[in-house]
């Protein structure tokens, strides 16, 4: 008498993202141990990630052999003119299409590519270590220096941000301690008028601390040390009104350029992980749950790996894009992007995440009309599509080891029933494992083209199609093999069309105890 | 003799011109006088008498020799009587001067003597006691006076600093509690260039702090000048009453000199009184001396009538001499011709001294 089969379902397999802190048995399926090139679609299915699409036409001309385009901005004068300024390869230029070197001052020699530029009263700054700080004025293509005063030279801080009115900035080479301000409204006056500084020797809950970057939330003043952070409040007259209002200790940034504000949290890169300051401000100094905790050990080892090749981890970069509802943070040295869905938290209060690779972005900034742009070894990409300029690139998703309910008992894979969204023309290979083995048993197949059917358009003697509005694709697998565990995995040449799982049905023998 | 009045009076009346240094007499005008007065005589014993002969003229050469005499003793009488007055005179001014004149006297109080001089000044006698204090007081007074003449900027920087000094712990507390609140508040390390260089609560200390020296500065001049204006007031103070003892004794020379003025007065009056009884008297013995030499006129011209006539025409006399019996023992009896003068002739002379009391 043959046995019944027992029918396993994941729906939406990965949609809670990658987690691999946890121990795999016993844990929720929808978790996945690899989801590469993933995002967590507007379904909550796991799907591929968008391609790029290359703007930049002279990048490598402009950009030699360098790492590309590493820190970009998009500035609106009041006149509405856009123009983009970016950086690398120790340079400045402007434009998209044509990267157009800017002219710099007399005698200017640009050493590193991390800057970091912001536009304030219709000009652009220019603020790198080291580096004498640079204005275009009202988005010139030729950068002066900052006005100095009384032979006052404005802070060569690593950092600089744009709030309350004037420029705020700090970590200098020599003075990792202080936050300097500019005068009102005038970002190139930093010795006179309102203009000002507080020495945070003495505010550091845990001692010396370092400060490394700055940002503006709920009305407060962040001072981002490497392990404190420090709230301001009254930063709007900071000479006779910024009052400490909490220090949080232990948690810091370690990125400058990781920080990035989702309109209700602001997420940063710590020494902890990624970190929601909203939560940490909620919270106060009640223990955190970074938002990165599902992959923490991983995400860690590859910023160490940041830190230790560049010295510092300017490299880092991140963007929140409100369209896409994610977070995203590059390790250009580990050519690894974590993205962050912001839509829900977890129950443990971590973000959905997933991994991107074989993208390597080297900067991002998010344009006026919602486009995410990347700097890439190139120059200047966008985010769009669903292939990496004209290459294909492969989604990976694989879950973590499943008993199915019943550790202490063989499975005998038989069949796999898919749900494909999307998929056109796309070679898919399935992967299935035993026993933790990372030597699956693949099965590879092609999903057929099809036409999606095209709205208002005549169906009356035309070309009109008649089939459903995106492909659904359901290929049938045989499986082999048996083991008390099992790992599935598919992957997938995204070759432009989006792709997500949207279900993934397993028929298993289940046979004795072990 | 014959005196004249008038000018008599006025030698008397006029000492100040041709005033004897010694006699304070004034022997032109006393001259003048008696010689105005001889004339006289002289005419009155004209020698161009009615019923002049031979006879007469001898008669009249006798009548002028007569009245030589007599007029001769007259002068010398007068002459003597005035150098008489003019010595009684002297000696009444001597007595009223010595009788006047300033007797020394002294006033003794408890903070000394006081003594007069008789050139008019006095000497004011503080006892050792008071001359002590005296010298005490106004060597305070000479301190505090060069307090006053000290140096203002150096008085008033040593006020400063009591002030400073006072205020200086209120102030570091002040600035430590300032401190503990920049730290708590995270603003410790805050520097602006809106406020100099620091922060804003930082520059408002430094500003209240700066204020309160700069009140203390002005305070300190204030006082220092208030300092100096009471060191005056008590150099001036102690410098009066240094001389309190003086002005008591100024005082009590005052009450003293009325005391002594009592007697003083009486003491004047007296001389005053002794000077005008004593010039009463001697315009008495002048006038008695006046009638006198009158009577004596009358008398020697009634002798000369006698001796030589008188009258005129029928109311013609014969005197004892007239006539023939001219050179007889009465004309001898008067002195006529080689014959001595008689002795009651001279008698009338030496009464006329008495009368006047020389």
């Amino acid at each position: 008498m043959a046995q019944e089969l027992k029918h396993v379902t994941i729906s939406a397999p990965g949609f809670l993202g990658i987690n691999t802190q946890d121990s795999p048995i016993g844990l929720d399926p929808a978790y996945a141990s690899i989801a590469d090139n993933c995002v967590i679609d507007q379904l909550g299915r796991v799907g591929a990630r968008q391609g790029y699409k290359e703007v930049t036409t002279n990048g490598a001309a402009v950009l030699g052999t360098s790492r590309g385009i590493e820190a970009m901005v998009e500035f609106i004068s009041r006149n509405n003119v856009t123009t983009v300024f970016s950086a690398g390869n120790l340079k400045i230029f402007t434009g998209t299409t044509t990267l157009v070197e800017c002219t710099l001052p007399v005698g200017y020699t640009i050493l590193d590519n991390d800057w970091k530029i912001v536009s304030f009263n219709n000009d652009v700054y220019f603020f790198q270590k080291s580096h004498a700080p640079l204005e275009s004025v009202g988005g010139s293509t030729t950068l002066t220096l900052l006005t100095t005063s009384g032979g006052h030279q404005p802070p060569q801080g690593n950092e600089v941000l744009a709030a309350y009115g004037r420029l705020w900035s700090c970590d200098l080479s020599s003075n990792r301690y202080t936050v300097y301000w500019s005068s009102l409204l005038a970002g190139n006056d930093w010795h006179g008028g309102s203009s000002g500084s507080v020495d945070l020797t003495t505010v550091w809950p845990s001692g010396y601390d370092e400060v490394v970057a700055l940002a503006e939330h709920n009305n407060f003043l962040l001072v981002f040390g490497k392990k404190n952070i420090i709230v301001y409040s009254g930063a709007t007259s900071p000479n006779s009104d910024l009052t400490l209002h909490d220090t949080i200790e232990g948690t810091g940034c370690i990125a400058r350029d990781s920080i990035q504000s989702t309109g209700t949290d602001l997420i940063f890169l710590s020494s902890r992980g990624v970190m929601s300051l909203g939560r940490l401000l909620q919270q106060k100094s009640l223990p955190l749950g970074d938002i990165s905790k599902n992959v923490r050990t991983d995400l860690l080892s590859f910023v160490e790996i940041e830190a230790h090749s560049n010295g510092h981890r300017e490299a880092i970069k991140a963007v929140y894009s409100p369209i896409h509802a994610f977070y995203l943070l590059t390790l250009p040295t580990s050519k690894i992007v974590y993205c962050f869905d912001v839509r829900q938290p977890l129950e443990n209060g971590s973000f959905r995440v997933t991994t991107w690779s074989s993208l390597e972005p080297t900067a991002f900034t998010m344009f006026a009309d919602d486009t995410l742009y990347m700097g890439h070894n190139e120059g200047i990409i966008s985010y769009g599509g669903y292939l990496d300029g004209d290459t294909q690139y492969q989604l990976r998703y694989f879950s973590n080891p499943n008993d199915f309910q019943s550790p202490a008992n063989l499975k005998f894979l038989k069949k796999f029933n898919l749900t494909i969204i999307g998929g056109q023309a796309t070679p898919t290979t399935l992967n299935w494992g035993y026993d933790y083995t990372s030597t699956y048993t693949k099965q590879e197949f092609t999903f057929g083209s099809s036409n999606i059917a095209e709205f208002g358009i005549s169906e009356y003697n035309t070309d009109a199609e008649y089939t459903a509005s995106i492909a659904i694709q359901t290929p049938k697998v045989n499986g082999t093999g048996s083991g008390s565990v099992v790992t599935i995995g598919i992957e997938a040449q995204i070759n432009s069309a989006a792709f997500s799982i949207q279900k993934i049905d397993i028929l298993a023998l289940i046979g004795r105890l072990i | 003799m014959a005196l004249n009045q008038s000018a008599f009076n006025q030698a008397l009346t006029t000492p100040m011109q041709n005033v004897s240094p010694t006699t304070g007499f004034n022997q032109t005008a006393f001259n003048q006088a008696a010689q105005t007065g001889a004339n006289t005589v002289s005419g009155m014993l004209g020698m161009t008498g009615a019923g002049s002969n031979t006879g007469g003229f001898f008669n009249g050469l006798l009548g002028a020799g007569v009245d030589y005499y007599a007029g001769q003793q007259d002068i010398d009488a007068a002459a003597q009587f005035g150098q008489m007055s003019n010595q009684a005179a002297q000696q009444m001014g001597q007595q009223a001067v010595q009788g006047t004149s300033f007797k020394p006297f002294s006033v003794t109080t408890g903070a000394g003597t006081t003594t007069t001089t008789p050139t008019g000044g006095f000497n004011l006698g503080l006892s050792p006691e008071q001359a002590a204090m005296q010298a005490q007081l106004t060597q305070q007074a000479g301190g505090l006076f060069g307090g006053v003449t000290g140096d203002v900027g150096q008085a008033s920087q040593d006020i400063y600093n009591q002030i400073r000094a006072i205020q200086n712990p209120q102030e570091q507390r002040d600035q430590l509690r300032l401190n503990e609140e920049l730290f708590a508040r995270g603003r410790g390390g805050v520097s602006s260039a809106q406020y100099g260089g620091q922060g804003a609560e930082q520059f408002g200390y430094n500003q209240a702090q700066q204020e309160a020296m700069n009140q203390a500065a002005f305070q300190a001049r204030q006082m220092a000048l208030g300092e100096q204006e009471q060191q005056l007031a008590l150099g001036q103070g102690l410098l009066g009453q240094a001389y309190v003892p003086q002005q008591q004794q100024l005082d009590a020379l005052t009450a003293g000199t009325d005391i002594s003025n009592i007697a003083g007065t009486g003491q004047r009056l007296g001389a005053q009184l002794q000077a005008e009884l004593g010039g009463t008297g001697l315009e008495a013995l002048l006038r008695s001396y006046e009638s006198g030499l009158a009577g004596e006129q009358t008398q020697r011209n009634q002798l000369v009538d006698l001796l030589l006539g008188s009258g005129q025409g029928a109311n013609a006399v014969e005197g004892l001499l007239g006539g023939s019996s001219l050179g007889g023992s009465l004309g001898a009896a008067v002195g006529v011709g080689d014959a001595p003068t008689p002795q009651w002739i001279k008698d009338l002379g030496n009464d006329a001294k008495s009368w006047l009391g020389l």
